[in-house]
């Protein structure tokens, strides 16, 4: 008897009698808003938390802690994408449009990836079971959803604009996919020809075998198995095009757009350039067009404010934090720091950075010297610095080009500095500075690891050598097969939801499990974070890597 | 589907709220009547925020009940647990380096919990419960030591922390810890709360009265209240 009273419940709750009831309660007014400012309204508030009179949303969880403002908007959890996240093995369930407003049928294969069986069977969200939802924290059966889940404060209005957001929200398929194929493509600068066939080389690579070992799977998708035919249909052919730029870094945007336009792609994979990448930072932000760049010398600063690139290191800003925390903390007494750098280019970033960081530090004082873009310092040069500046600490932001003439100073046997520090991030290829006659007097800054200790890299070495691929570059190749791979494990998540936003926010989430086949000793991430390796060594090249100072500015 | 229905009708006191007439009909034919009479709010309009100010600061004792039916639910998990601090340096959230015993092995109460601030599902939430126990404790929070500490601590900076602490008004006796990758690693794997990736970390609270006493280790997400009570209970 007690049995079928539940049942009875159970049905009213879930039955469309209780809709009609909280339908009539609606403001009068409500219709009064267009479509479009419903959107912008419902946007504001999953994207800022921000409701339409400026003030910040208000929630509650577990009865009595209560939220407040950006913090809590539905973007934190459930993502710019809206297709959720999980998190310590409680699910964020999608709230696309097609996925809330269709009913869910419970199926083994929806569990992914937690393993629980918690995505129960529901009828469609309608606008009023999203508001009990919203508001209660009930789902259309009535079920009590996670109290992981805040129980908003909303009105009528503020849902029905969150609902016309969510309805917005979708996987269309972005530009750069069709049927058959995915594209892809990587950025090269001219005067980097060596670094640019290091990397080609891995990604071609790669491809290449992606594309053999996947090729019978595209077909199966055709006549596969029910159970099959989600992984089998998100397979594609990969294809990567060489968006070659030219000139400065300003006349870069319309070059971008030409190639984009003559062939879009879904993502951008590595780059090599030494100058300034932030006009492809804003093309990769104005065509919300995911961006993976493994080695970038000046990534923007303000990445972390931004969402679809992705970097690896901060380079040469990171170099100079780095610098400026280690001067700190082994200088005791007045100490002159020379830097020098030439008039163009990415050193200037770094030269500020340094000086900011060093801002209200009395005992240390700054001085820069600026090279002319076209001058490569000879003997004299360095004889005068030394002359000059002989007990000074020399931070040289040089490439191994401008460093050459330096080595005549080792011979003349003029007096040296305290110390000679040099960024890792400014050089082509550091093995050239470990053959450098003054190497043992430099200390290196540098984010990823100057030697290999045969473990790191092994992985990426041994594909190397069975594709019997060249390995001209550890750092930039073992760094491209991280990326590469990245990129594979992040679409094999993302299955067939080809989602741009999606895709970032799996890489987000996936990478501090990866194995890290690169130089880095470390990468992760977590959502609005964009630099994956955080800290930087302090190698004093003379010793042994493994006595280099690790220091996480 | 027995516990689904009683859960509905006991834990969503508003949501009954919103369909009054209805579900006071069906109520009264399921014979449950007495249940949805209890709660204050029957016959009001949907929740409004002037509503959710009033409850957390006086009236009813909804809040009260549903803390007790919440610890009678389970929805979250006790132990008491002994566990081994290992000797480690840390960072507190103004850049001086610490000692793990300076931090965690004082006379004072403690509650601890394990946050990193670029996480959006858990840790805000974690925070905010932290914040509305000292709240609701007043001055009975003052003597005890609240300490969330970072582990994603290469990201999580002193300075990180520090504007993290603000948003949510953290007190002086509040502190936020980092410190070196390995050193945080070691410490959430003799907390037993190391589950490898940041991104797989569950909500736990530690607490515990005070030098060489047990560990009260809660697992789940509690309200402000059952938090107070649960350290009421370890402080008697």
């Amino acid at each position: 008897m007690k049995l079928s009273r539940q049942l009875v419940l159970l049905l009213l709750f879930s039955s469309n009698g209780l809709a009609v009831t909280v339908q009539e309660s609606l403001p009068a007014h409500s219709g009064k808003q267009s479509q479009q400012e419903r959107l912008e309204a419902g946007k504001q508030i999953y994207l800022y938390g921000k409701l339409a009179d400026g003030e910040p949303i208000t929630a509650r969880v577990r009865g009595d802690v209560t939220l407040r403002g950006a913090g809590y908007a539905c973007v934190n959890c459930h993502r710019r994408s809206g297709i959720g996240s999980s998190e310590g093995g409680d699910p964020v369930p999608p709230l696309i449009g097609n996925a809330l407003f269709s009913p869910r049928v419970v199926a083994l294969h929806d569990n992914y990836p937690s393993g629980a069986l918690h995505n129960e069977t529901r009828p469609a969200y309608t606008t009023d079971s999203l508001k009990r939802a919203l508001r209660q924290g009930v789902d259309p059966t009535g079920r009590e959803l996670s109290p992981l889940m805040p129980r908003f404060s909303l009105t009528d209005n503020e849902v029905l604009a969150i609902s016309s957001y969510l309805a917005s929200l979708s996987v269309a398929i972005p530009p750069g996919i069709d049927d058959q194929e995915m594209h892809f493509a990587t950025i090269t600068t001219p005067g980097n020809d060596a670094a640019r066939q290091a990397m080609l080389d891995v990604f071609t690579t790669f491809f290449r075998d992606k594309n053999a070992g996947t090729r019978s799977e595209t077909r199966r998708a055709q006549n596969s198995p029910y159970h099959k035919d989600w992984v089998y249909g998100a397979y594609r052919r990969w294809r990567l095009h060489e968006w070659m730029l030219h000139g400065a870094p300003e006349e870069w945007q319309v070059q971008l757009q030409a190639f984009y336009t003559k062939q879009p792609v879904f993502a951008i994979l590595g780059g090599v350039g030494s100058d300034d990448w932030l006009p492809v930072h804003r093309f990769c932000e104005e065509q919300q067009l995911p961006c993976l760049m493994p080695h970038i010398p000046l990534p923007p600063t303000h990445a972390d404010d931004d969402f679809y690139s992705v970097y690896f290191s901060r380079g040469v800003e990171l170099e100079a934090q780095t610098l400026a925390k280690h001067l700190s903390d082994t200088t005791r007494q007045s100490q002159q720091v020379i830097q020098v750098r030439i008039e163009q280019g990415v050193a200037q970033a770094a030269t500020d950075a340094l000086h900011q960081a060093l801002a209200g530090r009395e005992t240390l004082t700054l001085t820069e010297i600026i090279l002319a873009s076209d001058q490569v310092p000879a003997l004299d040069f360095w004889t005068e610095l030394a002359a000059k500046y002989g007990e000074a600490v020399w931070v040289l932001w040089l490439d191994e080009e401008h460093l050459k003439g330096l080595t005549s100073l080792a011979e003349a046997g003029s007096t040296s500095p305290a110390a000679i520090y040099l960024s890792a991030s400014l050089q082509r290829n550091i093995s050239a500075l470990q053959h450098h006659p003054l190497h043992s007097r430099f200390t290196l800054l540098t984010p990823y690891r100057a030697t290999d200790n045969e473990n790191n890299t092994l992985r990426f070495r041994t594909w190397a050598r069975l594709r019997q691929l060249p390995i001209s570059n550890l750092h930039l190749q073992s760094s491209s097969f991280l990326a590469a791979t990245l990129l594979g494990e992040t679409l094999m998540h993302l299955r067939g939801n080809l989602s741009r936003e999606y895709f970032i926010e799996r890489i987000e989430h996936i990478i501090d499990n990866m194995i890290n086949p690169s130089l880095y000793p470390r990468i992760s991430l977590a959502p609005g974070q964009r630099f994956a390796a955080k800290g930087c060594y302090v190698w004093e090249m003379g010793k042994d890597f493994e006595t280099a100072e690790w220091i996480v500015p | 589907m027995k516990s689904t229905l009683l859960s509905v009708r006991k834990k969503m006191p508003s949501f009954v709220s919103l369909i009054t007439i209805t579900a006071a009909a069906i109520a009264a034919q399921a014979g449950a009547a007495e249940e949805m009479n209890h709660h204050h709010h029957a016959g009001h309009a949907p929740m409004q925020i002037q509503e959710t100010t009033a409850v957390n600061t006086m009236e009813d004792h909804s809040q009260h009940m549903q803390a007790i039916q919440s610890m009678k639910n389970h929805d979250y998990r006790r132990h008491v647990d002994n566990y081994t601090l290992p000797s480690l340096e840390l960072v507190d959230m103004h850049g001086k380096t610490l000692r793990m015993d300076e931090v965690l092995n004082t006379d004072q109460p403690l509650m601890v919990n394990f946050i990193y601030t670029s996480c959006t599902t858990i840790c805000p939430i974690l925070s905010a419960t932290f914040s509305s126990a000292q709240q609701q404790m007043g001055e009975e929070a003052e003597p005890v030591k609240w300490v969330s500490i970072s582990i994603d601590p290469e990201y999580d900076t002193p300075e990180r922390l520090r504007e993290y602490a603000q948003r949510f008004d953290a007190g002086a006796n509040w502190q936020f810890i980092t410190g070196e990758v390995e050193q945080i690693i070691e410490l959430q794997k003799a907390f037993n709360v190391y589950f490898g990736s940041k991104a797989n970390h569950k909500p736990v609270t530690l607490m515990r009265a005070g030098r060489d006493q047990s560990w009260v280790r809660i697992e789940g997400l509690t309200s402000g209240a059952e938090l107070v009570a649960e350290y009421r209970q370890i402080a008697r």
